[in-house]
């Protein structure tokens, strides 16, 4: 499993790069201890740092949060324009007939983006832990379920690689949203 | 002055005192240092008699040994209680004394410094995706055309649609952007209303390799038709002509019908292409080198129709060669619908099927609601007729001119000759063809509006068209509209 988990590391490289990146900014921010700095070792800590258990409930929803949060936007920017513009207007060649490799590359980046927007797992049951347990308060816990929802079942999907087909999969579905979302903007 | 002497005896005294003390002090210090001197030199004298060297050696190593222990304890530390990132110091904080670092480490590892491809490869990253966000915006243009087109083809409004592509693939060529899959949604629209024949569609747009890939295949396939459609029409003109003849009636239909419908299984003669510029003929038979290999059934079909109209068949069977396209090609209401319906309006059956089944494939072709409005006013319901009539005629209808034309008949028929001969204006205004020409001839008759009717007339003679005997019978009275418009074909021919 860690081996399909780091080729797709590697494969979408740049994402899993800049996401260890946010998460490095994070832990300064929030003071967190860094042990490991490295952002693409090739283990299951690929993409991410290694970092000391977070103990503050902020800090912790901090690290897991933000990363993804700056991840989605950026993925989101890239697969908008590369899945439009491959999938829906069908731009492969520019006019002089040569390969539109920027609309690919666009794409790629988004999927990559995408694909590592979760936290580790470590970092996503730490993050149950002090949501959940008993010092929180109720509107906290209900405030606060939805993101970690998102963010628990995705630092799953991630370990197993269903990121990368979610986020491919999404790529193809992309224009059938903004279908319904330009008409209304324009 | 006694007691001046007196005091003057006194400070004199004092004086003495003071010096005796002084003096006293002076040699009580001196005694007291010296007596001080002599007590310790006494003491080291008494040291060194009590003690033996050997002794003061042994003593002195206890002492030593004592203290280097105490230093061990206070610089060398047991490795498992190193620092784990600098192994100098001592393990653990004051706030976290379980901590696997010392003071320091810990300071620097919650502060981990970035190296400089940390920031480099993330800030390329950003400035790439501000970059891709103005492509996407100056793209904002042509994907709501296109996404407007796209909802039209979902609304079956094949007509509109077809507008909206042409809107979509303008605003692509402002822009530079070469949308292949949109090019691809316009053919297959065209395809569906049946503008692909007429209408003017790039043909550079696509790489010849990429219409035999699986996501162009429909081009490929319409691209096709239209050559197969182009390459039938020549080889059906080609027999034709074989049988050119000055009147209809010395064509032969049956031998001619024969030779059409052995196209079905013939294998197709490429059709020569010619330069446009040298009027060179070009081996290929497309630009993309499309090779067409069989005739088009629908388009034989259809010409064995129009032979049956040429050779003034009856109604039957012209409607069955139109059943066929029907039967085996629905979704080309494009080549039948109209005329069938008209057929089937002139053998009083029911188009109600026939109608929806246009509005299905295209919900944008009028030509159901002039079938309808024709039923209908067949049917002499003229109100309804005029109603459906008006609304096409609002919103200027490509076929205006017909909803005009039954619009006139129903008032005609209404006995309404002026607001028919009014309509029957219009629609030859909108469009002057032999079927408008001949409703202004009646109604202009109908009306006594002689100019109107002369001038007509006068064009049907500079055409060197002969003027309907339906039309000339009914200005001399031999015939009356209700037997022109109620009975045979419903209309004036």
């Amino acid at each position: 499993m860690t081996v399909l988990y780091v080729i797709i590391k590697y494969f979408t490289v740049i994402g899993t790069y800049v996401k260890a990146f946010f998460e490095h900014v994070c832990c300064r921010l929030y003071e967190v201890l860094i042990e490991d700095g490295r952002y693409i070792p090739a283990n299951e800590m690929c993409g991410h740092v290694d970092h000391e258990i977070i103990k503050r409930r902020g800090a912790s929803f901090g690290v897991c949060f933000f990363p993804f949060l700056f991840s989605l936007i950026i993925g989101m920017i890239f697969l908008s324009a590369g899945s439009m513009n491959v999938y829906y207007l069908g731009e492969f060649f520019t006019k002089s007939g040569y390969v539109n490799i920027v609309n690919f590359i666009f794409l790629w980046l988004g999927v990559s983006f995408l694909t590592n927007l979760f936290p580790s797992v470590e970092d996503a049951i730490t993050l149950k832990g002090l949501l959940y347990g008993e010092n929180t308060n109720l509107f906290v816990k209900i405030i606060a379920s939805p993101i970690f929802a998102v963010l628990y079942c995705g630092a799953y999907l991630e370990k197993w690689g269903v990121t990368f087909v979610t986020s491919v999969a999404f790529s193809f579905v992309l224009p059938s949203i903004y279908a319904h979302i330009l008409p209304v903007i324009s | 002055m006694d007691e001046n002497k007196e005091n003057k005896v006194n400070g004199a005294e004092d004086e003495q005192l003071k010096k005796e003390l002084e003096e006293l002090a002076r040699v009580f210090q001196e005694e007291l240092d010296k007596a001080k001197e002599e007590e310790l030199s006494a003491q080291s004298e008494a040291d060194g008699a009590e003690e033996s060297p050997a002794d003061a050696e042994l003593i002195q190593d206890l002492e030593d040994v004592q203290a280097v222990s105490q230093e061990e304890d206070d610089e060398e530390i047991p490795e498992e209680e190193l620092c784990e990132c600098c192994g100098e110091n001592r393990k653990g904080t004051k706030k976290n004394p379980d901590s696997p670092y010392c003071y320091e480490c810990e300071k620097a590892l919650r502060h981990y410094p970035f190296e400089l491809i940390n920031i480099i490869v993330p800030l390329i990253a950003i400035v790439f995706s501000l970059y891709c966000c103005y492509v996407f915006s100056n793209n904002i243009g042509i994907y709501t055309a296109a996404e407007e087109a796209d909802k039209y083809v979902g609304e079956n409004r094949l007509y509109t649609a077809s507008s909206a592509y042409d809107i979509a693939i303008e605003k692509m060529k402002d822009e530079g952007v070469n949308g292949e899959l949109v090019y691809k949604r316009a053919f297959d629209c065209a395809y569906k209303s049946g503008e692909f024949l007429s209408k003017d569609l790039d043909e550079d747009v696509f790489k010849k390799w990429e219409l035999k890939l699986p996501h162009l295949k429909s081009v490929y396939k319409t691209k096709l038709e239209a050559l197969e459609m182009q390459n039938t029409q020549s080889a059906i003109t080609d027999i034709f002509y074989k049988y050119d003849t000055e009147d209809v009636k010395d064509l032969p239909y049956d031998k001619i019908i024969e030779e059409i419908e052995a196209l079905i299984d013939a294998p197709a003669k490429e059709m020569p292409v010619y330069d446009g510029e040298t009027g060179e003929e070009i081996s290929t038979t497309s630009p993309y080198n499309i090779k067409v290999q069989n005739y088009n059934k629908p388009m034989i079909l259809y010409y064995e129709f129009y032979i049956a109209v040429v050779c003034e068949k009856d109604i039957e069977t012209q409607i069955s060669f139109l059943e066929k396209i029907r039967d085996e090609y629905p979704e080309m209401t494009w080549i039948y619908g109209s005329v069938l319906g008209d057929l089937y309006n002139k053998a009083n059956r029911s188009v109600s099927d026939l109608c929806r089944q246009i509005r299905a494939v295209n919900a944008d072709d009028s030509s159901a609601d002039v079938i309808e409005a024709t039923s209908l006013r067949i049917k002499g319901d003229y109100d309804k007729s005029i109603e459906i009539c008006n609304k096409f005629i609002d919103k200027e209808d490509t076929y205006a001119y017909e909803f005009l034309r039954q619009k006139s008949i129903c008032y005609l028929l209404k006995g309404e000759l002026d607001a028919a001969y009014k309509a029957a204006e219009e629609a030859y205004e909108q469009s002057a063809i032999p079927l408008t020409a001949n409703l202004l001839l009646i109604c202009s008759a109908a009306t006594d509006n002689t100019d109107t009717y002369n001038e007509v007339a006068e064009l049907f003679k500079q055409s060197n068209m002969d003027i309907s005997k339906e039309i000339l019978d009914y200005k001399d009275g031999k015939t009356s509209l209700e037997q022109i418009f109620t009975k045979g074909d419903f209309d004036v021919v």
